[in-house]
């Protein structure tokens, strides 16, 4: 029996199908950050609301008081970004899977993608931002 | 005037100070990836 060997020749396109310094290079790192955010803050958001049946609600409203802090709006409209970006460009994946002819416009896709993530980011950032100033 | 934090307040700041930290860390880590891991390639 012989150890596997492993291949050093590359793949069945050739090393054209990662790509370096392009749209589709920042698309998949902005996308496995914000995975890794979201993932996080689950594991976060898992402890903080089974908090509610402590202490009769008590300690979940006590941890729950935080969010009004200014940093924790922040963080927030971080997460939105995150979640917005996350999801919509999980659907630009999903679009280029299904359609073919997607992938010619995928530049174009990214940017709708990036454009829609900011504007979201920047609408629902004033709704979580805003209390904090006029309480 | 500061605000006293009750424990559990704290245990969930330090909680959300540190998953920040790891976000940024990883972050950090994808980002500068393209410039010194061998998985990215420039199209032939």
């Amino acid at each position: 029996m012989t150890a596997p060997t492993e291949s050093k020749a590359p793949g069945p396109y050739g090393r054209s199908t990662v790509y370096k310094g392009r749209s589709g290079q920042w698309a998949f790192v902005l996308h496995r950050i914000t995975g890794f955010l979201v993932f996080m803050f689950l594991l976060l958001h898992v402890v903080d609301v089974s908090l509610i049946n402590y202490r009769g609600g008590h300690l979940y409203n006590d941890v729950h008081a935080l969010y009004g802090n200014i940093l924790l709006r922040l963080f927030e409209v971080g997460l939105l970004f995150g979640l917005l970006y996350h999801s919509l460009n999980g659907l630009r994946i999903v679009m280029v899977d299904f359609f073919p002819g997607a992938v010619k416009n995928q530049r174009n896709l990214f940017s709708i993608v990036l454009g829609l993530s900011v504007l979201g980011t920047i609408i629902g950032g004033v709704i979580i931002v805003k209390p904090y100033f006029t309480g | 005037m500061p605000v006293a934090l009750s424990t559990a307040q704290t245990l969930f700041s330090i909680a959300l100070g540190v998953i920040a930290l790891m976000i940024t860390g990883f972050a950090l880590y994808v980002a500068s990836s393209v410039l010194w891991a061998d998985r990215w390639f420039r199209k032939r």
